[in-house]
């Protein structure tokens, strides 16, 4: 009884991308300590398995093309792809390139024999880019975990909260993030991200 | 504007910018760098307040947070805040202050009349004065409630200011920015640790900014202060707080600190917050607050004009403002001839330093000798005087066991008093933190014994008084917790402090003797805030309140804003003197959070108004808005309530959309419902173990409901689960109940079925869901391009089948919550909106009506389906709601099997779910209404057989229906119930089977 998720990858009509036009329209200053930014649609994928089975690990890196993180809380990227490692045998892997279709397809035949899920959540989230010099200090205010860049830095990931919303988040460089939440927060996250960043010069771009 | 006359010439605040302030509606000059306090010194006002409950007239008692007396209603229109201390006040251009707890003004009160009857209102007198009659209770308190609190809040309830929280991580957090706090902060600063120093003054440098005989490296105190603060500015790795008061410490070493951001400014910038509240998880804890000094137990040592000695000094130093003309050292330690030096050297003439001690300190009567200053050993002074300013006091010889004056007393004339009864150290934070104080009788005061965290106390807050041991016990004290976390200790830093040798250990007299019988004379205060007398703790232990808790409670000392920052210990020692008890075994009372008050806003922080609690919207929000849908609340979720057409009623709206779904075709945004993947070998295993029903022989294709018990046997939520494979399951979960749900599950299985191989992953909002239900929905889907065959025969009810309509991929459902022939379409949410507009476009030649959530409750209670959360309310169980249908005989073991075995769950008294249709046809019953058995029963609360859980009016019965949970409901069918109703009016109704449409369910299949 396979589902068959068409091709296309087409957002149409979210919060997010609505949201975020209408703010570039009422950026304030040109001086810019903080930007968020509509990812568009990704390609999310969840999948579990155990990190001890060599068939799942040979067959994740080798179809994928990527290695996979040492542990919990760190992130691999061979550029087009990421892969996240969000619990002991939980990952995501994100890919903005309609390229990683096929790969899940072949992932999915090849895990067959082993323990596992591999689940299509492109649709479960929405994604933001946020970046700056302010970002750290902007996400500190809804975000428990530590946040800073010796703790928190390049290559680290984790599950938290921003505000009353459960995020996955993940640090791609000095003060860029990449945030994914469940699409139905999209306005109370905006809506928070804009009051938040009140004292920062901020811009709210779409993609 | 002259900024007052009681100011020291050429002060180096004198130079600061002049602003101007409002005081009672009166302006005044002052100089920017300034509190209030200072300024109101310098304009010589000596009455800034009315006590609590004799509105006896009160002026400032101290310098720092723990001021009881000086508290002002600041601001205007909604920024007013009331009880701020005018210690923390720092003045800025066109600052706004109210004096409170007085009407019609500051000099004259006219509640000050309760001074006169203050017999007859000692402790507790409310506790004995107000319980009878007890019918007058209500007239009591309307005046207690007028009377009680100090200041009032703004009239207008909107706070316009903005408050944030932010989340911090720090290797090492220092509370408090004095001496102690800086060497910590610089030598962790210096090793790399992460370092957050937070203090609640505007500078750091705690004490050392008061006062002008302490040396530190060859610089003044202050200096020293001021270059240390500098440095830690640069360290990329420190984080300085000003104006932060560390308020909480938690559990694991979570620490709360309260920042003032622009309370000080007159034009705060817009990027700018009030208050920040800082959420500060801390590797190790160094408590550096210090100490604050008591005051002593006198008759008339809440007049005007009696200050803490150290507050004199501090003013006169930091500020430069002169609090009296004419002084007198009341003291029983060497700190307060401090005060004296200062006092002589502003100009300020010092009758006297009556100190209780029988010996004092040579090298400090030498220096004192050359400014003629009187120094009175073994005497006290026993009482004050004056009305709203001190006029004079009285100075008796103490008698060698301090508790009585071995001669008459003598008068000096005064007006300012400098007092000192000691000092205590500040274990606020150390007790909150879960640490066991002990007595040191040597020195009078609690002091940190046992640690419960990752904290240690230095300098003051250790007990520690002189300066050189604070300094090298901070340095050993900070090494060892720097080494604590990995970093290298300090072991070449040093600082030599240059600072007369004083001594601390103190005489303390509790009860200072005024000649006369123990509590007698004037009032002696014990708690200024909450006007609770020496008296008063005398009268409570009299009358049994002997454990210190219940004299708090009792007497409400240390309850007050300042949470008794100078009278716990003097109240504690009052009464182990009248129990005659060490003070040890006394003990103290729970000192708890916030150290000084917070503002709700700052708690509140960013989660108000709109951003209070996330609001959830599907992908179909934008047009169901469009078309004017109504929403209601569901969870987090908004979600289509009805859609009202012009001017129709709500009633109306509902019929209409019942009415279509049974007749022609209804379609639904069902998105909202919770859906797990369920994927692994031991998955249906796992669904045997979570559900009551068996899932053994459920095929690839096909659906089967289940209900799911707590592990009591009460139902805590249902939903349709789907075979997609061999492994793999869909399930779906109550809306509200989504996120409880996928926990409970995970918990079970990480928990108690490790060995279970099932993966869940949440898919709530990968898929929009349209449900189209009613007798047209298969011609609807068959106008469009639908790679389905959707006939009974190949597509049968309970069975799901993948495939595209006009080329959107979809997972059709036919399941139905109607009744009536139904398709719930699934298809990826980024396609919900084309979907959803592509069925209400062909759908409109089939008259489809969109219908909302409560035309869809009237649906399903037409036919008797229940929704967990309202036929259910966690007391019911899958044999009260009738579905003992679902419950497997022949399964060994689901969550909650054995409880329904239990034998109360088969008791004849357990609530039923039925039906009740109300005898007047049109009457809806309200829901919540309670069902009892006679038509007017004189104690209807003693005979409620239960309540209805669903009400409606269905225009497919042409009448109103409900379901109820009534005592043994299932014998009832046929009797009546009466429902009687808060307008006094009661309806009846017959107890009947709850299905009230197509009973036979055949409609499922179309007609």
């Amino acid at each position: 009884m396979e589902f068959s998720y068409q091709s296309k990858i087409s957002p149409g009509s979210t919060t997010l991308s609505e949201r975020l036009d209408f703010e570039n329209k009422t950026t304030v200053e040109s001086a810019i300590d903080l930007k968020v930014q509509s990812a568009g649609l990704l390609n999310i994928f969840n999948l579990r398995g155990s990190q001890r089975s060599s068939i799942f690990r040979k067959n994740v890196q080798g179809i994928l093309n990527i290695e996979m993180p040492n542990r919990t809380g760190f992130f691999e990227t061979n550029e087009k792809n990421y892969l996240l490692q969000i619990s002991p045998d939980e990952w995501l892997i994100l890919s903005d390139s309609n390229e990683i279709l096929p790969q899940i397809n072949e992932l999915e035949k090849k895990l067959t024999k082993t323990h596992f899920s591999l689940t299509n959540l492109t649709d479960q989230f929405q994604v933001i880019y946020i970046s700056g010099e302010k970002s750290r200090w902007v996400l500190s205010k809804g975000c428990h975990i530590d946040l800073d860049q010796s703790i928190f830095g390049p290559k680290n990931c984790t599950q938290t909260n921003l505000a009353l919303v459960d995020i996955t988040i993940f640090c791609t460089t000095k003060n860029s993030f990449t945030i994914l939440f469940r699409n139905s927060f999209a306005n109370y996250i905006l809506d928070w991200l804009q009051d938040a960043s009140f004292d920062c010069n901020y811009q709210y771009l779409s993609r | 504007m002259k900024t007052g006359n009681h100011r020291i010439l050429k002060h180096p605040i004198s130079s600061q910018q002049k602003v101007t302030i409002t005081f009672d509606g009166k302006k005044y000059g002052a100089h920017k760098g300034e509190s209030l306090a200072s300024a109101l010194i310098a304009h010589n006002i000596k009455v800034v307040g009315r006590s609590f409950k004799y509105h006896r007239p009160r002026g400032l008692l101290s310098i720092g947070s723990e001021e009881p007396n000086g508290l002002f209603r600041v601001g205007t229109g909604p920024k007013i805040e009331p009880n701020i201390s005018a210690t923390q006040i720092e003045v800025y251009d066109g600052l706004v202050v109210e004096s409170q707890n007085r009407w019609p003004s500051l000099n004259f009160d006219f509640g000050a009349i309760n001074s006169i009857f203050s017999k007859l209102i000692p402790a507790g007198f409310y506790y004995k004065t107000f319980m009878w009659p007890s019918s007058m209770w209500e007239k009591y308190e309307w005046f207690i409630r007028h009377a009680a609190g100090l200041g009032k809040a703004a009239e207008e309830h909107q706070d316009p200011d903005r408050y944030e929280h932010i989340n911090y991580h720090c290797d090492i957090l220092i509370a408090g920015g004095g001496l102690s706090g800086l060497i910590a902060a610089y030598i962790s600063g210096l090793s790399g640790a992460r370092v957050v120093i937070a203090d609640e003054k505007p500078e750091l440098g705690g004490n050392l900014l008061y006062e002008d005989d302490i040396t530190i490296d060859g610089s003044k105190g202050s200096s020293w202060a001021k270059k240390i603060e500098q440095e830690l500015e640069e360290m990329e790795n420190v984080r300085i707080l000003k104006r932060s008061c560390v308020f909480g410490y938690h559990d694991h070493n979570f620490i709360t600190i309260s920042e003032r951001c622009s309370d000080h400014l007159d034009r705060p910038p817009s990027n700018l917050p009030r208050q920040r509240l800082w959420k500060v998880r801390s590797k190790q804890v160094l408590l550096a607050q210090g100490m604050h000094e008591r005051p002593q137990v006198i008759s008339g040592n809440d007049i005007p004009g009696v200050m803490l000695s150290s507050a004199v000094r501090g003013y006169i130093n930091k500020f430069g403002v002169l609090p009296g003309k004419t002084a007198v050292i009341a003291t029983n330690n060497d700190d307060a001839y401090r005060t004296a030096i200062t006092l002589h050297k502003a100009g300020i003439k010092v009758l006297a330093i009556v100190d209780s001690r029988n010996e004092n300190n040579n090298d400090l009567l030498k220096t004192l000798k050359k400014y003629n200053i009187r120094i009175f050993t073994g005497h006290v002074v026993s009482s004050i005087h004056g009305k709203k300013s001190v006029k004079s006091v009285e100075v008796a010889p103490l008698a060698e066991d301090g508790k009585d004056i071995s001669a008459l007393p003598f008068k000096l004339s005064v007006d300012l008093v400098a007092m000192s009864g000691g000092w205590t150290p500040i274990v606020n934070l150390f007790s909150q933190s879960g640490g066991k104080l002990e007595w040191n009788e040597k020195f009078g005061y609690f002091k940190p014994k046992r640690h419960h965290q990752n904290e240690l106390s230095i300098g003051g807050s250790n007990g520690i008084f002189d300066v050189q041991e604070c300094i090298n016990e901070t340095i050993k004290q900070t090494n060892e917790i720097l080494v604590r976390i990995g970093k290298k200790k300090n072991s070449k830093f040093s600082l030599s402090a240059n600072f007369i040798k004083l001594n601390y250990i103190p005489r303390n007299i509790w009860l200072v003797p005024n000649g006369r019988i123990s509590g007698k004379g004037g009032k002696a205060f014990v708690d200024f805030q909450n006007d609770v007398t020496l008296n008063d703790v005398l009268l409570a232990s009299r009358e049994g309140y002997q454990s210190v808790e219940h004299l708090k409670r009792y007497t409400t000392t240390g309850m007050a804003t300042d949470q008794g920052k100078t009278s716990n210990i003097n109240a504690l020692a009052i009464l182990a003197d009248t129990l005659q008890k060490p003070i040890q075994e006394v003990g103290t009372t729970t000192f708890r959070m916030p150290y000084t008050p917070i503002t709700l806003g700052n708690i509140g922080g960013r989660d108000v108004k709109k951003l209070f609690d996330p609001i959830r919207i599907t992908r179909l929000h934008k047009w169901h808005q469009n078309n004017n849908a109504k929403f209601e609340h569901v969870g987090q979720w908004m979600r289509a309530w009805y859609y009202p057409k012009e001017n129709e009623t709500f009633q109306e709206t509902i019929n209409r959309e019942v009415s279509a779904t049974r007749n022609t075709a209804g379609i639904l945004d069902a998105s909202t419902l919770g859906k797990i993947d369920i994927r692994g070998p031991d998955a249906e295993r796992f669904l045997n173990l979570i559900y009551t029903n068996n899932w053994s022989n459920l095929h690839i294709g096909k659906c089967r409901y289940g209900l799911m018990l707590k592990d009591d046997g009460m139902v805590m939520d249902d939903g349709v689960t789907s075979k997609l494979d061999h492994d793999h399951f869909h399930m779906t979960t109550t809306t509200g109940g989504a996120a409880n749900v996928l926990s409970w599950l995970e918990e079970w299985l990480q928990t108690e079925w490790p060995s279970l191989k099932v993966y869940l992953t949440s898919v709530t909002e990968s898929w929009s869901v349209a449900s189209i239900s009613g007798p047209k929905a298969r011609a609807i889907l068959e106008a469009l391009d639908c790679t389905i065959d959707l006939s009974n025969d190949n597509f049968e009810f309970m069975s799901f089948r993948n495939g595209f309509i006009n080329d959107i991929p979809v997972r059709i459902f036919r399941i139905s919550f109607t009744g009536e022939l139904s398709f719930e379409i699934n298809t990826p949410a980024r396609y919900g909106l084309e979907l959803w507009e592509t069925l209400i476009n062909v759908g409109k030649k089939f008259d489809l009506t969109p219908y909302g959530t409560e035309a869809m409750h009237v649906l399903r209670a037409e036919r008797g389906y229940i929704i967990v959360g309202q036929e259910t309310d966690g007391s019911v169980s899958p044999i009260d709601l009738g579905m003992d249908w679902i419950v497997s005989k022949k399964k060994s073991d689901f969550i909650g099997k054995r409880s329904l075995e239990r034998i109360s769950m088969h008791s004849i008294n357990r609530k039923e779910l039925v039906g009740l249709l109300s005898t007047d046809p049109k009457k809806v019953i309200p829901e919540g209404a309670h069902a009892i058995e006679t038509p007017k029963a004189e104690f209807p609360h003693d005979n409620i057989l239960g309540h209805v859980t669903s009400s409606y009016y269905s225009p497919n019965c042409r009448r109103s229906i409900a379901m109820a949970l009534i005592k043994g409901g299932k014998s009832k069918k046929g009797s009546k119930v009466w429902l009687p109703l808060l307008n006094g009016e009661t309806i009846e109704a017959k107890v009947v089977n709850p299905v009230f449409f197509d009973p036979n369910g055949v409609r499922k299949n179309g007609i």
